[in-house]
């Protein structure tokens, strides 16, 4: 036993050659695809190790002005949240009485963008919530000021959510205002959208386009974009609308995951159009 | 804090390469600053310091390029191996010495990449140019750095050879 000990300490350095020239044997013998999933899961790992490592300091010396201007928007909000009750119990009266179901109910999990556009496939950015989290794939995600994307990967503690900066994701919306004409919202470039509506719906440059419901994806009522520009009609039968996003894209620093109360335990953890893994 | 150092070096080295590396062109061919400093690194620590610092530099390049995964951590580890064999018995205060362990390392690494990739032409085509150029950056720069710093290289023969 003990010659095994003093070949190692003689020949350390062959041994520590040995064991690089295994392993990188190893890494070229996987397969391609294990290789870039391979690849993939380091460089994530590395983003986020990178991003606490430069960001920790920087994050303590906004905390103090950030937690001012957190107590000025909650008093603002805690008397918004007042008449938003009286009108919620409205709303609930109001339903009852037509004998509509109860809508659906969220609960928010905070989480940070810890990278931008990891996978250089899909327009996405990383978030510091994952698997462990509960979040699961096709969970919509969203902002104070709208809607952002749909949970794309999950890993253990972190997620790439798709944008809907992304021309393979789009979204059934509504516009909100008396014209309440539905269609498909998809990014065009930039921060804009195209909606096509039919010719004559009456909507109007300003009014505010949100998410319709159907889909079973993004629920209803989160806000996309304000219609921008009114486009030509198109073929006698259609025009565009252009909307700007509501969301700043290029400055997402936290973003909250969509987590519908009672619905994904309902359906077995599973969400729609998904398979368990 | 060697290592700590040297860890600091490679980590610049690997920044400097995949940002600045374009814009250090020159007739399309490019100085290998990664390899320039394993080379350091591996004269300066030694062969086990060179093929640990050689596997982790080429690992994390491999991160970027996963057609070739394992490949650059394979031929770096040997360059660092055997660099490491000059820590302590080759005297490189000189200059052509210096410059000719930095092209043999470059150019040794660029012979193994390519051939396992099969492709001979480019050992000539791309290999020489850079092992070229590299070798002429690495002299420049550590004659400027110990000519401004007043330093002497750490370098010295333990045996005769």
């Amino acid at each position: 036993m003990q010659w095994i000990f003093d070949f190692f300490n003689l020949r350390r350095p062959i041994v520590v050659l040995s064991i690089a020239v295994i392993l990188s044997l190893t890494m070229m013998g996987l397969r391609e695809s294990t290789k870039f999933h391979l690849a993939k899961r380091v460089s994530i790992t590395l983003f986020r190790g990178g991003q606490w490592f430069f960001s920790w300091p920087i994050y303590l010396s906004r905390l103090s002005g950030e937690n001012r201007f957190l107590r000025q928007r909650n008093m603002e909000l805690s008397i918004q949240v007042q008449k938003l009750r009286e009108a919620e119990l409205e709303s609930v009266r109001l339903r009852n009485l037509l004998g509509f179901r109860p809508r659906e109910r969220f609960s928010y999990l905070p989480a940070e963008v810890v990278a931008e556009d990891p996978d250089r496939i899909i327009n996405a950015i990383l978030i510091n919530a994952g698997a462990k989290d509960g979040v699961r794939e096709k969970m919509p995600v969203a902002t104070a000021e709208g809607l952002v994307g749909k949970v794309f990967e999950v890993f253990p503690s972190t997620a790439i959510v798709q944008l809907l900066l992304d021309r393979n994701c789009r979204v059934s919306a509504v516009v909100q205002s008396n014209a309440r004409v539905f269609g498909i919202v998809e990014w065009i470039g930039g921060e804009r959208f195209r909606m096509a509506v039919p010719l004559r719906s009456g909507v109007r440059k300003g009014d505010r386009i949100v998410s319709s419901g159907m889909g079973g994806v993004f629920p209803k009522g989160l806000e996309i974009g304000v219609v921008e520009q009114i486009g030509p009609e198109k073929m006698g039968l259609l025009r565009d609308l252009i909307v700007r996003s509501s969301v700043r894209f290029s400055r997402l620093e936290e973003v909250f995951v969509l987590f519908r109360e009672g619905y994904d335990e309902m359906r077995g953890n599973v969400g729609e159009g998904e398979t368990k893994k | 804090m060697r290592i700590f150092r040297n860890s600091l070096w490679m980590i610049g080295a690997l920044i400097l390469q995949s940002t600045y590396g374009e814009k250090l062109s020159f007739f399309d061919v490019r100085p290998d600053l990664v390899l320039l400093t394993l080379a350091y690194v591996a004269l300066s620590g030694g062969q086990i310091e060179g093929t640990l610092f050689g596997f982790l530099a080429g690992f994390l390049q491999d991160i970027y390029a996963p057609e070739q995964f394992g490949l650059n951590a394979l031929a770096k580890s040997i360059v660092g191996f055997a660099v490491g064999y000059g820590h302590g018995s080759i005297v490189i205060e000189h200059v052509w010495t210096r410059g000719l362990i930095l092209f043999g390392a470059v150019f040794g690494h660029d012979v193994l990449y390519f051939l396992f990739r099969d492709d001979w032409v480019s050992i000539l085509r791309t290999g020489l140019p850079t092992a070229l150029y590299t070798t002429l950056v690495g002299v420049g720069l550590s004659l400027l750095f110990f000519k401004a710093t007043g330093r002497k290289i750490r370098g010295y023969a333990k045996k005769p050879f």
